[in-house]
């Protein structure tokens, strides 16, 4: 079995320490600057594709796959001094939990996958008020904003955050993504609060913000 | 339609029974098991059944509950139907303000009736203790118990609760008066529909 199956294997099974003591071996032999691009990437679009299509996986296997993307890349960062995997930088992007909203799991898995795709992530926490993210977004120059909501009341709380952006001049140039439970259950209800896109998980959110990234970039070159 | 008929959440029952007393004598009350959040499209259907089947006596409906499910809007657009306002049953228990504070400083809420499903909680998750210690510091800071003081504190659980968290606990006394108010005023702008 090759290795992304065996660590696959693993976080089906929540078993993060199995997981670790699996990337340590690999390492040995291999190299640690190398699990970012051989291993962790393949597993994270393997399992970004399987659970997009299944209901199946639990939040033990999300968790456990967002933690040990983590903890290679502090790894990386502290052993060869390169933030993120060493990818080319993506740019800056803020995400936060829509205001009133306190379910910050969404958020925190996101934060991890895109951090691990090489954007500068600057993350707003819990309950940000509609200007706050737009602020922000101004302020570090980032192209995509990104909102979590786990429940109806407050996902429609982004709809405060459409219309700020649009209130500044700024639509096109400052993308809004949403995601979160509810969008899944919920269908229309991304283009109900305005937002440019979303995805069905965690995973897929690295995807969704470079697409999105693009498009801001073709609106400001009028491309 | 003059009747009104409170459909609540078993997680207040309790609380409920408690209110009920001194309160509304007069209105009846009807309970719809608090586990059917774990099947939010359960808790709709089921939801969706209670309500036609007062509707049709000719009863106006306080439904007393959060935002437990994304049909939720969609029974509150029902003529003769309006829900409590709060997100769910500890804003309800806490008022809005509280509620919002406590959250901000990393509060993971732990209510009377649930305080002894705990693992069977995490383990739907599918969490062991590793990583749910793990998974609830990066989220939370304390486990706050909504001690609405209708059963003895059940200290050694919670105990027990907040060392496979990892975290600490506090128990937080909780009158009913955020849940009278909030229900009160259902009531009352369920009176002005008529």
């Amino acid at each position: 079995m090759d290795i992304q199956a065996l660590l696959i294997e693993r976080i089906h099974r929540g078993d993060r320490s199995g997981a670790h003591a699996l990337l340590d071996a690999w390492a040995a032999e291999y190299g640690y600057e190398h699990i970012p691009a051989e291993v962790l990437d393949p597993m994270l679009i393997q399992l970004g594709n399987e659970w997009s299509t299944s209901e199946t996986f639990t939040l033990a296997q999300m968790y456990v796959a967002a933690k040990v993307t983590e903890d290679v890349l502090d790894k990386v960062s502290h052993l060869f001094k390169v933030p993120g995997e060493g990818k080319p930088p993506k740019g800056p992007v803020v995400i936060g939990n829509s205001e009133d909203d306190f379910h910050a799991l969404g958020r925190h898995l996101v934060g991890t996958f895109l951090r691990a795709e090489g954007w500068d992530v600057h993350d707003l926490g819990n309950d940000v008020p509609a200007g706050r993210f737009v602020d922000m977004a101004q302020e570090v120059g980032a192209r995509v904003i990104g909102v979590s909501a786990m429940m109806l009341t407050t996902a429609l709380h982004i709809k405060k955050v459409r219309e700020e952006i649009d209130r500044r001049g700024l639509t096109g140039l400052i993308q809004l993504a949403v995601g979160g439970s509810v969008f899944n259950v919920c269908p229309g209800l991304a283009e109900e609060v305005g937002a440019d896109g979303t995805v069905a998980n965690a995973l897929k959110a690295a995807e969704l913000f470079v697409r999105l990234g693009e498009q801001s970039v073709r609106k400001e070159t009028g491309a | 339609m003059n009747r009104a008929v409170l459909i609540c959440c078993s997680a207040f029952q309790g609380e409920m029974e408690s209110l009920r007393k001194n309160n509304w004598p007069d209105h009846e009350l009807k309970y719809l098991a608090s586990a059917l959040h774990l099947h939010p499209e359960r808790l709709a259907a089921t939801l969706q059944s209670a309500l036609e089947a007062e509707l049709e006596q000719g009863n106006r409906i306080v439904l007393i509950y959060g935002d437990c499910c994304v049909r939720m809007t969609d029974f509150e657009a029902m003529p003769g139907v309006v829900r409590t306002r709060g997100k769910n049953c500890c804003e309800l228990l806490l008022g809005a303000e509280e509620y919002r504070r406590l959250s901000r400083d990393g509060a993971f809420y732990v209510i009377p009736k649930w305080v002894c499903r705990w693992k069977r909680f995490f383990n739907g998750l599918g969490l062991n203790r590793d990583n749910a210690a793990s998974l609830m510091q990066d989220l939370h800071r304390t486990l706050v118990y909504l001690d609405t003081g209708l059963i003895p504190v059940p200290e050694n659980v919670l105990q027990e609760c907040a060392d496979f968290c990892g975290l600490p606990y506090e128990v937080r006394p909780v009158s009913l008066d955020a849940l009278h108010g909030a229900i009160e005023d259902a009531l009352q702008r369920s009176t002005l529909q008529q």
